[in-house]
C-alpha cells in the first residue's frame, strides 16, 4: 500500500516534469508561445463559427447555430488533439525510458494532459468571449456540461493510450494516422446533431460514444432546443472497455520497446 | 538499513526473425556499496542490456532484481536532450524527476559543463563536446549510491577526462560504480571486482590479471 502511495508520487512527479518540458518545446520560448495553448483550438472554433455565420444560416431558424458549433468542436479537440498528440508520444521520448522510474504511460498522461488543459482552457476563453458578445447563451445545465466534457475527455485518454500502443506496435499505421483523424472527425459527432439523422442512419451512429459525449455536452449547452440523444450508460462502459483495452496494449508495447 | 543491489538468476530474452536471442543468461550478481565492479564485454555481449536491467530501465524476462541502493542512469547519456531545450532546461528537468531543487545544482553543473553562455541556449546548437560536458555533469548533479557506466568516459579533451575522472573516482570514492567497457584501462585503475561478460554469461576472476587473460583469449 505505502509503495504504490510512493509511486503515485512518483508518477506525478515525472508527469509535472513531462509536462513543463513539453510546454517549452512545443510552445517556444517567448511568452506568447505559452499563450498560443489557448488561442490555437479557441481559433479553430471562432473560424468555423464565423464560416457559418458568413452563409447566414443563423437567419433561416432559431436554431443556436454560433453555440451549437463553438461547443462542439471545441469538446471534439479534447479527443481529436490528445490522439494526435499521443501517436507521437512515446517515439519522441523514448531516450527518456533510461530514467528508472519514467514510464511510457508519463509520456502518454503528460500530453494527455496538457491537451485536456489547453483545450479547456481554450473553450473556456472562447466561451468568456461568445457570451459577453451575447452570441451565445449561458449553458443551460453545468452538470450534462461538464459530465459530457469529462466523459469525452476520458475518451480522449482512451484512446491515447490506444494510439500511443499502436504507435509501437503497427509502423505502418503512421501514414493513415492523419487520415483517420481526418475521417472519423467529420463522423465523429462533433459536427452535427443526432437529430439531423435518418432514424436509420442515427442507429448506426449511435455506436459512436463520440457522438454520445457530443450530444450531452451539446444538451448541457444549449437545452433542449432539439432532441438530444445519448446514452450516459454506453458511453461510460466504451471508456471502460476502451481504456482497459488501452493498459493492456501499452503493457504489450513496453515490452517491444525494450528490444530497441 | 544495508545498501547493495542483487541479481538473482537474471535472463533477458529477446525475440529475433525466427527464434529467441538470449542476452543474458542466469546472472547472479551482489553489489554492495562500495564496490567497484568492472566488467568487460565485446560488443554484444549483453553489456548495455545488464547496464540497463541493474538501473532499471528494462525488466528481466526472468529472475530477481533487487534493488536496495539508489541505482543512475548511465553516467554522460545523451539520448535525454531534445534539441530545443536549454542546458538549463534539461538540467530542471533531470531535478525535476528525480525530485531535487534544481537551483541548488545550477552553479556546480554551470561550472562542471563549462558552457558559459551556451548553458541557456538550446543543445542543437552545441558542439558534440559540449554536449557531452553537459552530458556529465548533469549525471553528477544528482546523488547516488551508484553509478553506471556505458563506455562512455573517453569523451571531451584529456583535461575534461582528468576531471570526469576527479568527480567520480576521487569525490565519490566511497560510492560503488558498474563500469562495463571493451577497453580495459579504466577496469584496471579504478575497479575492485573484475567480471568477463561473454554471449551473456558473466563470470568473477580473482583479479584483473586473471579476467583480463581470459577475456583476451575471447
Amino acid at each position: 500500500m505505502q509503495s504504490s502511495i510512493k509511486g503515485f508520487f512518483i508518477m506525478a512527479r515525472v508527469v509535472k516534469a513531462l509536462i513543463l518540458r513539453e510546454l517549452i518545446t512545443r510552445y517556444g520560448r517567448d511568452n506568447l508561445g505559452f499563450l498560443w495553448t489557448f488561442f490555437e483550438p479557441a481559433f479553430f472554433a471562432f473560424l468555423v463559427t464565423l464560416v457559418w455565420t458568413y452563409f447566414r444560416l443563423h437567419e433561416r431558424s432559431d436554431f443556436p447555430i454560433t453555440a451549437f458549433i463553438f461547443i462542439g468542436y471545441s469538446q471534439g479537440l479534447l479527443w481529436r488533439n490528445t490522439i494526435g498528440q499521443a501517436f507521437r508520444a512515446v517515439g519522441a521520448n523514448m531516450g527518456l525510458l533510461y530514467h528508472s522510474m519514467v514510464k511510457p504511460i508519463d509520456f502518454v498522461l503528460s500530453r494527455f494532459l496538457l491537451e485536456f488543459l489547453s483545450v479547456t482552457g481554450g473553450a473556456l476563453m472562447l466561451g468568456v468571449v461568445f457570451v459577453g458578445l451575447e452570441m451565445v447563451p449561458l449553458p443551460y445545465d453545468w452538470s450534462y456540461l461538464l459530465m459530457g466534457w469529462f466523459l469525452m475527455a476520458w475518451f480522449g485518454l482512451a484512446m491515447a493510450l490506444v494510439f500511443a500502443s499502436l504507435s509501437v506496435l503497427v509502423e505502418v499505421l503512421e501514414h493513415f494516422i492523419n487520415a483517420f483523424l481526418y475521417i472519423f472527425w467529420i463522423l465523429s459527432g462533433a459536427l452535427y446533431p443526432a437529430a439531423m439523422l435518418p432514424p436509420s442512419v442515427r442507429e448506426y451512429a449511435l455506436y459512436l460514444p463520440t457522438l454520445h459525449n457530443a450530444e450531452i455536452v451539446r444538451y448541457g449547452f444549449l437545452g433542449p432546443v432539439i432532441e438530444h440523444y445519448y446514452s450516459i450508460s454506453y458511453t461510460v462502459l466504451f471508456n471502460l472497455i476502451a481504456t482497459s483495452v488501452g493498459l493492456f496494449l501499452l503493457r504489450i508495447a513496453e515490452r517491444k520497446i525494450e528490444v530497441e | 538499513m544495508e545498501k547493495y543491489l542483487r541479481l538473482e538468476k537474471v535472463s533477458k530474452v529477446f525475440p529475433i526473425r525466427g527464434g529467441l536471442k538470449y542476452a543474458l543468461r542466469n546472472i547472479n550478481l551482489k553489489i554492495n556499496y562500495g564496490d567497484r565492479i568492472g566488467i568487460l564485454g565485446r560488443n554484444g555481449s549483453g553489456k548495455s542490456t545488464l547496464i540497463r536491467i541493474i538501473g532499471g530501465a528494462t525488466k528481466p524476462t526472468t529472475g530477481r532484481v533487487e534493488r536496495r541502493m539508489r541505482v543512475s542512469w548511465p553516467i554522460a547519456f545523451q539520448g535525454g536532450f531534445q534539441g530545443s531545450l536549454t542546458g538549463l532546461d534539461n538540467l530542471k528537468f533531470i531535478c525535476r524527476i528525480y525530485g531535487v531543487d534544481w537551483k541548488e545544482k545550477l552553479e556546480m553543473v554551470k561550472d562542471f559543463a563549462e558552457l558559459g553562455r551556451y548553458f541557456y541556449e538550446p543543445v542543437k546548437t552545441y558542439s558534440s563536446g559540449m554536449r557531452a560536458r553537459l552530458a556529465f555533469a548533469l549525471s553528477i548533479a544528482i546523488d547516488f549510491d551508484c553509478y553506471l557506466i556505458d563506455e562512455v568516459l573517453a569523451v571531451g579533451d584529456q583535461r575534461f577526462q582528468n576531471r570526469s575522472k576527479e568527480e567520480l573516482f576521487v569525490k565519490r570514492g566511497d560510492r560503488s560504480f558498474v563500469l562495463v567497457s571493451h577497453q580495459p584501462r579504466y577496469i584496471k585503475e579504478f575497479c575492485n571486482r573484475f567480471f568477463v561478460l561473454t554471449d551473456g554469461i558473466l563470470t568473477e576472476f580473482e583479479s584483473f590479471q586473471s579476467a583480463w587473460e581470459y577475456y583476451s583469449k575471447q
